[in-house]
């Protein structure tokens, strides 16, 4: 589904990526973990789009995307969330999600005009549905910026799957939760993110990971260090040594 | 009592296009984080080819109207590609810069057009005025409220019910976040480029109507009015830059009334200074703020 041939990123010296060679395959749910500083939201940033890589190839589903710009990756069906939330703070949680619908819309600017996002004109089921997946439809009238934290998360959850793309990545979906959130968090990417749909999940939390991952890859300064079933790829020398390393998060 | 209620008046007349411009500002400023120097001058240049038509081929006035506003968009446009496409977003101060320096280039431009120091500006309106009661209203200058009102209700529109105003809002909040909803928003914000040249075109129009002369002049002045218009009302709040428009017309009103015309503009000066020493953020900063607070906090 998607594939990464010898990908890299360099900022000034840093090598951020190095030589990244990664296939996501259709369905699965990948979580990529590494201790902080080892290029996860760099190879998340570098595949939809942010920046360009320094080198390599990206393709997905079978098209060339390598150095494509951010919306024209979003509208050929890359979502994803980010670890820093970025909703749109001063629109209500229905408009967060009304608004991401406007990616299936592409033309001229008279195709702009004409079509209206006045709610009476429109697929507002389809909006009203994944707020209830993700348990906002009664704080569809909230401002963004008054949500909680953990509802946030959700809100952006929400906001990447409305226009339904085959591929999500989530940047951190349990950053700055509390155990009982990110295993609500957990339970929301079993049941409505994975299904029908390839997932990349980008943590720290090993209680997210080892809930959801059907495999996952190890990055550590920028390289690819293990790769397989979780049970492996946690059990590795090398990514005990890289996580024991930092902070030793691997058992929290 | 009736000269201050007719002051007050004339003021918000005046001040209404005042507002056109500060929405030009505040608009750039929404989706851009950026200050458009030139934009005063897109005005003057739009205008510039309007009247050179009108002194070189003696076309109509309906034809000037229409030649402005077209000019002011397409001047509008090359600005937006040479001194903000061309810049990277992050580079705040540099565009600012060759804002700055694009305004100098199109004042000259507007010299070579026409090198002397003053035109007539042809107006579309004749300089009629109607009595109401003890009220004395100028055509031209009831035209202009009328204006400004059907620009701010079109504008409304297309904000809240069009796809269009929704890809601006999103794209004003959070750029990045707007990139991956599908939104171009290197598209939009050219868009909003020729939005709001539109509306500056607008406004332009109407002043220099009421003022029946042009000089090259007129960009400095328009960018003056619109900035501090902004900033009174909050920088990138659409209801600030109506409320500060307003504001500085009654202020400029009754500064011209009661101290006489060399008070006027300093009237404007003293007002923008009052308001950022009192309220830094503007009539309706106060969300803005606390937006960008959020901002920094990056939640």
């Amino acid at each position: 589904m998607l594939a990464l041939r010898k990908v890299e990123k360099r900022f000034g010296a840093l090598a951020a990526l190095d030589n990244i060679d990664l296939e996501v395959a259709a369905g699965e749910v990948l979580g990529v973990i590494g201790p902080n500083g080892s290029g996860k939201t760099t190879l998340l940033n570098t595949v939809t789009g942010v920046y360009p890589p320094s080198g390599g190839r990206i393709s997905f589903q079978g098209a060339d995307i390598t150095g494509w710009k951010g919306h024209r990756i979003a509208r050929l069906g890359i979502a994803r969330t980010f670890q820093n939330i970025r909703l749109f703070p001063s629109m209500t949680v229905f408009e967060n999600v009304w608004a991401s619908q406007h990616s299936r819309v592409s033309g001229g600017l008279l195709a702009l005009l004409r079509s209206c996002p006045a709610r009476s004109c429109g697929d507002t089921r389809r909006v009203e549905e994944m707020l209830e997946l993700v348990g906002l439809l009664e704080d569809r009238e909230v401002l963004a910026k008054h949500l909680p934290l953990p509802a946030r998360r959700r809100l952006e959850v929400a906001r990447a799957l409305t226009s339904d793309p085959p591929l999500v990545f989530l940047d951190e979906p349990a950053g700055g939760m509390t155990p009982a959130e990110t295993a609500d968090m957990a339970r929301l990417i079993r049941e409505v993110v994975a299904p029908n749909r390839t997932c990349v999940v980008i943590e720290h939390k090993m209680a997210l990971i080892a809930g959801v991952c059907t495999r996952l890859c190890v990055l550590d300064f920028g390289r690819k260090i293990a790769e397989g079933l979780p049970g492996e790829v946690l059990a590795d020398a090398n990514v005990r040594q890289a996580y024991l390393g930092s902070d030793g998060a691997l058992d929290a | 009592m009736i000269d201050f209620v007719q002051n007050t008046v004339d003021g918000m007349m005046f001040g209404s296009s005042y507002a056109l411009l500060a929405i030009g500002f505040t608009i750039i400023f929404g989706v851009m984080r950026r200050i458009n120097l030139s934009f005063g001058a897109t005005i003057m240049l739009g205008a510039y080819i309007g009247t050179w038509l009108h002194v070189h081929h003696q076309v109509s006035v309906w034809i000037v109207a229409l030649t402005t506003l077209a000019s002011t968009v397409l001047v509008g446009i090359y600005v937006e590609r040479l001194c903000f496409h061309a810049i990277r977003r992050s580079a705040v101060l540099a565009s600012m810069v060759s804002s700055f320096v694009i305004w100098m280039q199109l004042e000259e431009a507007a010299i070579h057009l026409l090198p002397e120091r003053t035109y007539a500006f042809p107006a579309l309106f004749a300089a009629v005025s109607f009595e109401l009661g003890p009220f004395l209203f100028r055509a031209e200058q009831t035209s202009m409220l009328v204006l400004a009102m059907i620009m701010v209700g079109a504008l409304h529109v297309l904000l809240y019910r069009t796809r269009f105003g929704l890809a601006l809002r999103a794209v004003s909040e959070n750029p990045l976040a707007a990139a991956y909803m599908g939104i171009n928003a290197a598209w939009v914000t050219l868009c909003a480029f020729a939005l709001v040249s539109l509306m500056g075109g607008v406004a332009g129009y109407a002043i220099l109507s009421t003022d029946a002369q042009i000089t090259p002049f007129f960009g400095l002045w328009a960018t003056f009015k619109g900035l501090i218009a902004m900033m009174l009302g909050g920088m990138g709040s659409l209801p600030g830059a109506i409320l500060g428009g307003l504001l500085l017309g009654v202020v400029e009103a009754h500064a011209l009334w009661y101290l006489g015309n060399e008070y006027k503009d300093l009237s404007a000066y003293l007002l923008l200074f009052g308001m950022l020493v009192l309220r830094p953020g503007g009539l309706m900063g106060q969300r803005i703020l606390s937006r960008e607070a959020l901002a920094f906090r990056r939640v």
